[in-house]
């Protein structure tokens, strides 16, 4: 592992090197597509300026959620995921001796108002055609489900396939498998510069130059600023969201509990701050309880306790029982959001042998298992589950 | 809203509050104890007020009463968060609110520095610290047979209040020595006072026969549930051989290797920090006002560096002319001329200040004593083993890498506990690599808070919050 200094005179390029691919930025998605293409055989560079996990990835819940996808592409990528990670939370252990928790726990999308219940039905029947398991729960079923539920909530959606990891985890996993299989893992490393041309790109790091035959850019929120190195503009928005930690409440939650319009606050371009309650256990015993989107600036990881304040009030009105105990930490990230609110995956069709995989905002986790296989597929030129179309960067550019 | 937010009761903030008050600023004191006074004037309930009390105790009561004339105080308040636009949320018993005073003084003083030993997790187990509040405030007797190791002045004042306390204090274990004091004592036959100070906690306890060890330290603690026997070892042991160890029936252990500052306040305020050697951890820099980079944020007190009460006074006077400076309340040449005794008091003070971490330093031997077992995050339960693998294997830097991979600060404490023993713990262990100046970043709410609190003005009326649907279907 490269950790011997955080920096070299920008003046010296430094060593040479040379791969078949460079993925740029360590998060879920980065350390997804090393994996990948390590695993497809290829010569792979991993380039991290801080450390695996330490951007969004480190900074947001693990779910493995299905029904907040908000077009065909997204749940058709995301369903592909979700197979993966059934898979990866055998194969990553047995290779890397990390556990990345994985649970099956399922979900429940709970429909308390009035004007919530339509739209919960269009979604929940085009989720059953598209293959999405689901049952309807009534009262009874809602609170045997889920004793603890404000008596009142009458209505909800089980979802029992879904499933949660420890991201934190997952990517140190997906990290650790590449390494096992060849990949140079540069933490530490930011990327100053890169160079395309039809045949090569190269890539220039604080300590090494290195030339490959592709890039892939997976750097979040920050890959505007990797873009504009190539002198390319797009827009890959950042979008805020809290975490509340609660510690000490007498309350059981068993499974990954939302209300129904996350749907809406995930899928809109709203501007101004929104909340949507999601409650979950973790393993640890403490309760987490989000939701909240608010448009920023990337480095923007600063907690609003007033925030906080409307998150938690959320949370209590679906579980009575959590206003006894007390938020004891507090976190947030930022969401790498496209345009269109859908992932942006392949290659840029100015620099096409840059490919980008990122904007996947809230499902990253979700979405970031098929995302790698996707991103081999694509360089590896072999056919994927789905189709490439609906993810390239191409749609964002008018020939 | 007040000129004037003092978070911390302490020396510093005292001080601090009478000069405010003095020179007309409109001042609020916060102090999540509900009893002023801090750590050095700790005054114990007034249900339990001493027959004969101490001159430390009755120079603080006047100190207090003073005080509390100056300003509004709100004891039993917490500050749980602090934002880079000095927007301050208070915890007062379930009750929150937010303030946004023009200026802040953040007094808010250090705690004992952790160390992890085998059976350091025991119950009985303390730091000197603990056993000290558990006696000053609750006037509890923490245990019948007591160890006080660590090193440093702060053991002797510990063990001879558990003497008063009627605690059998069987040994002292302090870890420096006559010889590796030696290079500092001509220097400190400067201050024969506070030299004098040291003797006088040392000499009763020698006359009521506890025995003081010179140059040992602790090894490990064992029993079964709860604290039974104390293993101590010398601090120096041969090249290669295992050191000799020495078991001590008792069922108090009280550690004290040296304090850190609580700078979790003074991160979030954006306060720029700088490594400080004594504390060995990097704290807020400040200038010649005691204001640190943030613009109405100032810093006094064992918060931004040790030095002791009279120091920590200093501070807080210096940082209140400071702060009646910054809001244009008097000259700066009045406010040169009110500063310049305080600073030649506090250069002379700080001095003798500096040479303690050198007569007592914490040997670095102590980060020999974690096996792989041993719990280094309590709250989370990760062992030593874990959190070195982490280093080792993953190639983390940083303790905030740590955390990623372990929930090494995740817990209830909020990454002080682990977060004040593993960086220089990892540094030494982990080999070349790990940085003992990184620590957790630090973040809102820095004590835990109610929900129901929370919640109650987090409610929002419900509004059509629109946005155009899913797109799908
Ligand atoms: C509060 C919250 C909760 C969430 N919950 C969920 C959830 O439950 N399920 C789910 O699926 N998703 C969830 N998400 C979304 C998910 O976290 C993101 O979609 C995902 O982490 C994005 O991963 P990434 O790899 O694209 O970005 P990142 O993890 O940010 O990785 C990008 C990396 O690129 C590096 N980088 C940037 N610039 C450079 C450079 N010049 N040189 C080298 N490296 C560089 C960065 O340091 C960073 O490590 C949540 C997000 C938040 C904020
Ligand atoms: C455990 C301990 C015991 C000590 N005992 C002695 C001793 O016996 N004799 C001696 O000479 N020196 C002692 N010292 C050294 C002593 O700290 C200094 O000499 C002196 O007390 C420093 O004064 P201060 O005002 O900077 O901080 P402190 O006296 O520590 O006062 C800080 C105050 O800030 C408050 N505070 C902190 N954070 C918050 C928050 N977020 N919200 C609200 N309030 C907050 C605390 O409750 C505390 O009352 C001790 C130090 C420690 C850590």
């Amino acid at each position: 592992m490269d950790t011997l200094s955080k920096s070299a005179p920008a003046c010296d390029p430094g060593q040479r090197l040379t791969a078949d691919v460079v993925v740029i930025g360590a998060g879920i998605i980065g350390a997804s597509c090393a994996f990948a293409l390590a695993r497809a055989g290829l010569a792979v560079h991993l380039v991290e300026r801080d450390a695996p996990a330490r951007g969004t990835s480190g900074a947001c819940e693990g779910n493995l959620v299905l029904w907040d996808r908000p077009t065909s592409a997204d749940l058709h990528l995301a369903m592909w995921s979700h197979q993966r990670w059934a898979e990866l939370a055998v194969e990553l252990p047995a290779q890397t001796g990390i556990d990345i928790e994985y649970d099956r726990k399922g979900s429940l999308m709970i429909v308390r108002d009035e004007g919530d219940v339509a739209a919960a039905q269009v979604k929940c029947a085009w989720l059953a055609a598209e293959g999405v398991p689901l049952e309807w729960l009534d009262q009874a079923g809602v609170h045997a489900a889920e004793p603890d539920l404000a008596p009142d909530i009458a209505l909800a959606v089980h979802f029992p396939a879904d499933a949660q990891i420890e991201p934190r985890l997952a990517t140190a996993a997906l990290v650790s498998a590449a390494r096992g299989l060849g990949a140079r893992i540069h933490n530490h490393e930011a990327v100053l510069s890169i160079e395309s041309s039809e045949a090569a790109t190269m890539v220039q790091t604080v300590r090494h130059r290195i030339t490959a035959s592709w890039v892939v850019v997976a750097a979040g929120v920050w890959t505007p600023d990797v873009l504009r190195m190539l002198g390319v503009d797009l827009q890959v928005s950042a979008r805020k969201g809290q975490i509340a930690i609660v510690a000490g409440a007498p309350i059981k939650v068993h499974h990954k509990v939302m209300e129904a319009s996350y749907m809406t606050t995930v899928a809109n371009d709203e501007t101004e701050l929104q909340v949507a309650a999601v409650v979950e256990a973790t393993r640890a015993g403490s309760i987490l309880m989000g939701s909240s989107r608010l448009l920023t600036h990337p480095n923007d990881r600063r907690v609003d306790l007033e925030v906080v304040n409307r998150i938690v009030a959320k949370g209590v009105s679906l579980f009575p029982g959590l206003a006894s105990g007390k938020v004891v930490r507090s976190y947030a990230g930022v969401r790498p959001l496209s345009p269109d609110h859908s992932p942006i995956i392949g290659p840029l069709p100015m620099a096409p042998r840059v490919v980008l995989a990122t904007g996947h905002e809230g499902g990253g986790v979700m979405m970031g298992a098929a995302t790698g296989d996707l991103v081999a597929c694509l360089i590896a030129g072999r056919a994927a589950p789905v189709p490439f179309e609906p993810y390239l960067p191409s749609r964002f550019f008018s020939h | 809203m007040p000129d004037l937010l003092i978070v911390g009761a302490g020396p510093a903030g005292l001080s601090a509050t009478n000069k405010a008050g003095q020179l007309g600023l409109d001042c609020v004191v916060v102090d999540e104890n509900t009893s002023a006074g801090g750590q050095y004037y700790r005054q114990p309930p007034v249900a339990w007020a001493n027959d004969r009390p101490s001159d430390r105790l009755l120079r603080g009561r006047a100190k207090i009463e003073r005080a509390t004339a100056a300003a509004t105080f709100r004891l039993g308040c917490a500050v749980y968060g602090i934002d880079a636009e000095h927007r301050i949320w208070l915890d007062q018993d379930g009750s929150v609110e937010r303030v946004e005073p023009a200026c802040v003084l953040l007094a808010t003083g250090a705690y004992d520095r952790p160390v992890a030993f085998p059976g350091w997790t025991l119950p009985g187990v303390m730091s000197a610290g603990s056993a000290q509040a558990l006696i000053k405030s609750q006037q509890v007797r923490p245990g019948a047979r007591a160890v006080v190791a660590g090193s440093g002045p702060f053991l002797y004042v510990v063990a001879l209040e558990l003497l008063h306390a009627g605690v059998h204090v069987i040994e002292v274990i302090e870890a420096a020595t006559v010889r590796s004091a030696l290079p500092f004592l001509p220097d400190s036959m400067r201050y024969p006072a506070r030299l004098a100070e040291l003797v006088g906690y040392a000499l009763p306890l020698l006359r009521a026969g506890v025995r003081i060890r010179r140059g040992a330290m602790i090894s490990s603690a064992g029993g079964d549930q709860r604290l039974e026997e104390v293993r101590v070892r010398p601090v120096r042991s041969g090249a290669n051989d295992p050191p000799l160890e020495r078991v001590i029936d008792a069922d108090l252990l009280c550690v004290g290797y040296g304090f850190a500052a609580s700078t979790e306040l003074a991160q979030l305020a954006g306060c720029t920090l700088a490594w400080d050697r004594g504390l060995q951890q990097n704290v807020p820099a400040y200038d010649e006002w005691q204001a640190t980079s943030a613009d109405g944020v100032f810093v006094a007190g064992e918060a931004s560096g040790l030095g002791g009460a009279p120091v920590a006074e200093c501070e807080g006077e210096l940082a209140a002319i400071g702060v009646a400076r910054h809001l244009g309340r008097i000259s700066d040449a009045g406010a040169q001329r009110m500063a310049e005794p305080i600073r030649s008091r506090l250069r002379r003070l700080r001095r003798f200040a500096s040479l303690l971490p050198r007569l007592f330093p914490a040997p670095p031997e102590l980060a020999e004593l974690a096996r792989p077992e041993t719990i280094v995050c309590r709250c989370q339960n990760v062992t030593f083993e874990r959190a070195l693998e982490a280093v080792t294997h993953a190639g983390a830097t940083t303790l905030n890498e740590v955390k990623t991979t372990t929930r090494c600060g995740m817990g209830w404490c909020q990454g002080r506990i682990c977060g004040g023993l593993l960086p220089s713990l990892l540094a030494q262990r982990a080999g070349t690599g790990f940085d003992p100046a990184s620590g957790f970043t630090a973040r809102n709410p820095v004590r835990p808070v109610q929900v129901s609190s929370l919640a109650a003005i987090g409610r929002v009326e419900p509004s059509d919050h629109g946005g155009p649907g899913p797109d799908h279907p």
